[in-house]
């Protein structure tokens, strides 16, 4: 009776660990990256809003549109504290720094000049967006 | 000590191994795939998660459950590093999110398991034998 039900112990470890190793290769190969996730967006694709809210560690909408003189705000809803820091990975252009947004707090810049400006999280360069100001 | 303990830490050690690798495939689908080299050690931590647990309920091999311990210390370690102002390759993570804290409470429990049965084990082997189903 026990050595049956250790054998089903057995199993059911055996089924859970060979579930989990077929969740890997589906997620591997439903998960494609083109590796080059600042390539420009499609017209259709950049949001006219002035706010973007920072969720499960992403920039949402990750391209927006503004007019000059527009003040964006960004929020952070996210349990982690973030940035919006313009420039490229870990290469701050000196353009607009919210510095620190915590959790659940908002900040804002001004952008007045037309351009298009990407910016990244100082604690997560692995998160960046776009701005274009017309 | 029960006669049936040490498959029991196997066991559980290899059900706390599950969730490990279960957790980092989770937050390796929801954004971390996009962070340079921190995504692919995530999978490579799910990917060999399971595999350590099929090999603990099958071979109950000592290597199976010193790799599982090795992937969860080492989990551990990284997190660690992470939560420093350094990071971990470009990577930060300043605050115990909720996949953080259950990633980390099944790595202890994976090492605590799973160098219990190994110490139990060893015990056992090296103490002379006892006829169990006499008791």
């Amino acid at each position: 009776m026990s050595a049956k039900l250790d054998s089903s112990l057995d199993r059911v470890v055996v089924l859970l660990g060979a579930a989990l190793i077929l969740a890997v290769a589906v997620v591997l190969l439903t998960s494609s990256s083109d590796g080059s996730p600042a390539a420009a967006k499609p017209a259709s694709a950049v949001a006219r809003v002035d706010h973007v809210d920072i969720v499960d560690f992403k920039f949402a909408p990750d391209a927006i549109s503004v007019a000059a003189g527009t003040t964006i705000t960004w929020t952070n809803r996210d349990s982690a504290p973030h940035t919006a820091t313009s420039g490229a990975s870990a290469s701050p252009d000196g353009t607009f720094d919210t510095d620190i947004i915590a959790e659940g707090q908002s900040k804002t810049v001004r952008l007045a000049k037309p351009g298009t400006f990407t910016y990244y999280c100082a604690l997560h360069p692995f998160m960046h967006a776009t701005v274009i100001v017309r | 000590m029960s006669a049936r303990a040490p498959d029991a830490l196997r066991r559980l050690g290899a059900l706390a191994t599950i969730v490990v690798g279960a957790v980092h495939l989770q937050q390796y689908a929801d954004f971390i795939r996009d962070v340079p080299t921190i995504g692919v050690l995530f999978l490579l931590n799910a990917a060999g998660a399971g595999a350590v647990a099929i090999l603990l309920a099958t071979r109950r091999a000592t290597l199976a459950a010193v790799g599982a311990i090795a992937l969860s210390a080492g989990a551990v370690v990284s997190i660690a590093i992470s939560m420093t102002d350094r990071g971990l390759f470009d990577y930060t993570e300043p605050t115990f999110r909720a996949p953080v804290a259950i990633a980390v409470v099944a790595e202890v429990a994976a090492i605590a398991l799973l160098l219990a049965y190994l110490l139990v084990r060893r015990m056992r082997s090296r103490a002379p034998r006892v006829d169990w189903s006499a008791r």
